[in-house]
């Protein structure tokens, strides 16, 4: 199962992998960020209760979900990479960082946003809030932690081990609304339905699948970044260079 | 506060963090290729 798997994670398919996908990806991406920013802002119908201001949802919720399943992703990585010593999952998980850095700062910025007209503060450290605001610490912890290793093996390796531990604040960010009282509302989102009216809620999986495109662009071009900047002056960087 | 052009700030904000980072992983992935090739050249 893992050779069948590992030999399509060889490091110079996954580069050209990478080169052929990116820009297609961010072309998508915007083209439907585009296109369901102006469904969300424009054609959707106002909220009965929060009139205009409820149409934040649409990029504050697809945000919040990719910052939580990024730091997932981050940590299934860190875990492969401990275990198996796996170089190209020590690649995804540093290409992967900044990208759940941005999405954790849109989800606090666009909540405060919201916040104000709601709740009539930007800010509150209820369990919700404050659980997201650790994550955007985290973030920024491993951000710093990258660059402060002389030696790529130690760094991969002490990332791995904070991303896998730092795991533990998903379940409290996801799980805080029903384990504190808090400002922050309840899921709207449940397995036994949902909330929002469904003529609204179509625009959650248009935003999010943009959101994922353009992700996919930043993503492929930081693998492509860590590939060259790990391989050195070897004939694999002359092969993946030359094609 | 709750008008659209809040909304519409929030959502030229969020797009205008996700563009930097685009660009900013682009020109940092050029750079490496530049600096990759100039050094295979020698």
């Amino acid at each position: 199962m893992y050779k069948y798997v590992a030999k399509y994670f060889l490091i110079n398919r996954v580069y050209k992998f990478c080169g052929a996908t990116a820009f297609p990806s961010f072309l998508i991406g915007l083209v439907a960020f585009i296109f369901s920013a102006y469904f969300a802002i424009y054609i959707l119908p106002a909220d009965i209760e929060q009139n205009e201001i409820y149409r934040i949802l649409f990029i504050h919720v697809p945000s919040a979900i990719l910052s939580e399943l990024i730091y997932i992703f981050l940590a299934v990585n860190g875990f492969i990479f401990l275990v198996w010593r796996t170089k190209i999952a020590a690649i995804f998980l540093n290409a992967a960082i900044s990208i759940g850095l941005v999405y954790t700062a849109i989800v606090l910025m666009s909540g405060s946003i919201w916040g104000k007209p709601t709740w009539g503060t930007y800010w509150v450290w209820d369990a919700r809030i404050t659980s997201t605001f650790i994550l955007l610490i985290q973030y920024i912890g491993l951000v710093a932690l990258r660059s402060s290793f002389n030696s790529r093996q130690t760094a991969d390796q002490i990332l791995s081990i904070v991303a896998i531990i730092g795991a533990v604040n998903i379940p409290i960010i996801k799980f805080s609304v029903n384990w504190w009282n808090t400002l922050h509302q309840n899921a709207s989102i449940t397995t036994s339905g949902s909330a929002i009216d469904s003529e609204m809620l179509i625009a959650l999986p248009m935003m999010l699948v943009s959101l994922l495109f353009m992700s996919f662009h930043i993503f492929a071009r930081n693998i492509q970044y860590e590939i060259l900047n790990r391989t050195g002056k070897t004939a694999m960087m002359r092969e993946i260079i030359n094609g | 506060m709750d008008s659209i052009e809040t909304v519409i700030f929030t959502y030229f904000l969020s797009i205008s963090f996700i563009l930097i980072l685009c660009l900013s992983s682009y020109i940092r992935y050029l750079n490496m290729l530049k600096n990759c090739q100039e050094d295979l050249d020698d």
